[in-house]
């Protein structure tokens, strides 16, 4: 079953992938950030580069079944750098990350999928939202946690709720299996989960 | 004396950027930008110019093709959105390869190399230097320098490499083709499609079977003749 939706989502990003000419967005991203550059607005300029980056690393370095961890760490802090950019919350945003990452690799966006569910439902229009997110490594043991302010209430309006998380645990089964450790825990007001993956 | 700079590229908005970066930069002159390929390349082949920023994709003729033609090769710098032409960027001997959005911070790292290869060029006029003991490898954002003389074994993952030393290993975004050119003038040996030793920390050899400090590695078939070459150059008792 697991590996049926695996390659039928594997084969659905092939398709999207031919579809969107990615080559077309890079350029078409790079005649913005040369009309921001002739307003001298730099902030959008900067935008723009951070955001192609990010695009980069998706569509073009992770068809790779595992990637150096300092990579995907790069990543994250640009994915919470732009987060931060679309945020009113973005002093309340928080990433800790300590360890030696320089000798193991990783599953690519995987760590990714629990930053977005955060971001969506910790982030919104009032101004008492928080994500706080930490990426520690002992030797092989990598500890990921990740938290965020939770309302019942608002939770409940939306639609799609736990979809993402139960497609991110399958992934876990699948690519460690018997390797990792997942926890979540609600309160009243925060949503917290805890990762711990031997690599 | 500064270098020539010519910047081609189909769009004006991206000889655009290119050319306010250089303007930053001393020592480099844009003495000409051209948006289509043919006109670049008549110019080229008139001129000589010292530096050329090009991008790949254009109308009639590909950047890649536009510098194979030239006669006199100046120091290249891809600027292109496509990723797909690294590969060929580095058979080209390109300087670097700046992918679309260019930043101005990537930018200047790639003229920093352009002066370094410069340097080098000028450098191996006079005299041959003696080949350097240690070189760099890039791990997230920072530069981890390796001894040649601590390697122990290399080991070709897909898309990496894992570089073993005396006390620690590493991870490098290579390929066992580019590691190998790097290693084969210190006198490192292939010896499977996935491994290349160095000869220095050998302890044993039995079969096809290479002991080395804390680990055992099996030759390819494929790499055995090459093996035994090396091996006669060594004196057995």
């Amino acid at each position: 079953m697991d590996q049926l939706i695996r390659e039928r989502l594997e084969s659905e990003l092939a398709s999207l992938k031919s579809q969107t000419n990615p080559h077309f967005l890079f350029n078409a991203l790079n005649t913005i950030y040369g009309l921001s550059r002739r307003q001298k607005d730099d902030s959008a300029a900067n935008a723009i580069i951070q955001l192609s980056d990010i695009m980069r690393y998706v569509l073009y370095e992770c068809d790779v079944p595992f990637i150096a961890i300092d990579r995907e760490i790069v990543f994250l802090k640009q994915y919470v750098a732009f987060a931060a950019l679309r945020s009113y919350d973005s002093e309340h945003i928080s990433l800790e990350i300590s360890g030696d990452f320089r000798h193991h690799l990783i599953a690519p966006l995987l760590l990714i999928q629990f930053l977005e569910n955060a971001f969506k439902h910790g982030l919104g229009s009032s101004s008492d939202n928080w994500v706080k997110v930490a990426i520690i490594l002992n030797g092989n043991e990598l500890n990921f946690s990740c938290s965020n302010n939770y309302n019942e209430r608002t939770i409940n309006n939306r639609k799609g709720n736990g979809i993402g998380l139960k497609g991110v645990k399958r992934r876990l089964e699948l690519v460690y299996p018997g390797r990792h450790k997942f926890e979540i825990h609600k309160s009243d007001c925060s949503f917290d989960i805890n990762l711990t993956i031997e690599l | 004396m500064s270098l020539k700079c010519v910047i081609i590229d189909d769009e004006p908005i991206g000889s655009e950027i290119i050319r306010s970066y250089i303007a930053e930069i001393p020592f480099l002159d844009v003495t000409a930008v051209f948006s289509n390929a043919e006109e670049g390349l008549e110019y080229l082949k008139a001129t000589g110019v010292d530096v050329l920023f090009l991008d790949i994709e254009m109308k009639g003729m590909t950047g890649i093709e536009l510098y194979r033609s030239l006669p006199v090769q100046p120091a290249l710098i891809f600027t292109t959105a496509y990723p797909s032409h690294a590969i060929t960027g580095y058979d080209l001997d390109a300087v670097d390869y700046l992918l679309k959005p260019i930043s101005q911070e990537r930018f200047e790292k790639a003229i920093d190399k352009l002066f370094l290869k410069i340097d080098a060029a000028s450098q191996s006029g006079k005299k041959k230097s003696a080949l350097p003991t240690f070189f760099f490898i890039k791990v997230g954002g920072e530069r981890v320098k390796i001894e040649y003389k601590s390697i122990v074994y290399i080991e070709g993952l897909e898309n990496y490499v894992r570089i073993f030393c005396d006390n620690e290993s590493y991870i490098a975004a290579s390929t066992m083709k580019n590691i190998e050119k790097i290693l084969l003038p210190y006198g490192f040996l292939r010896i499977h499609r996935s491994y290349i030793v160095n000869p220095e920390k050998i302890k044993r050899i039995r079969n096809n079977c290479i002991t080395l400090p804390n680990k055992e590695l099996t030759c390819g078939k494929n790499y055995k003749a090459s093996i035994v070459e090396w091996l006669m150059e060594y004196a057995s008792i």
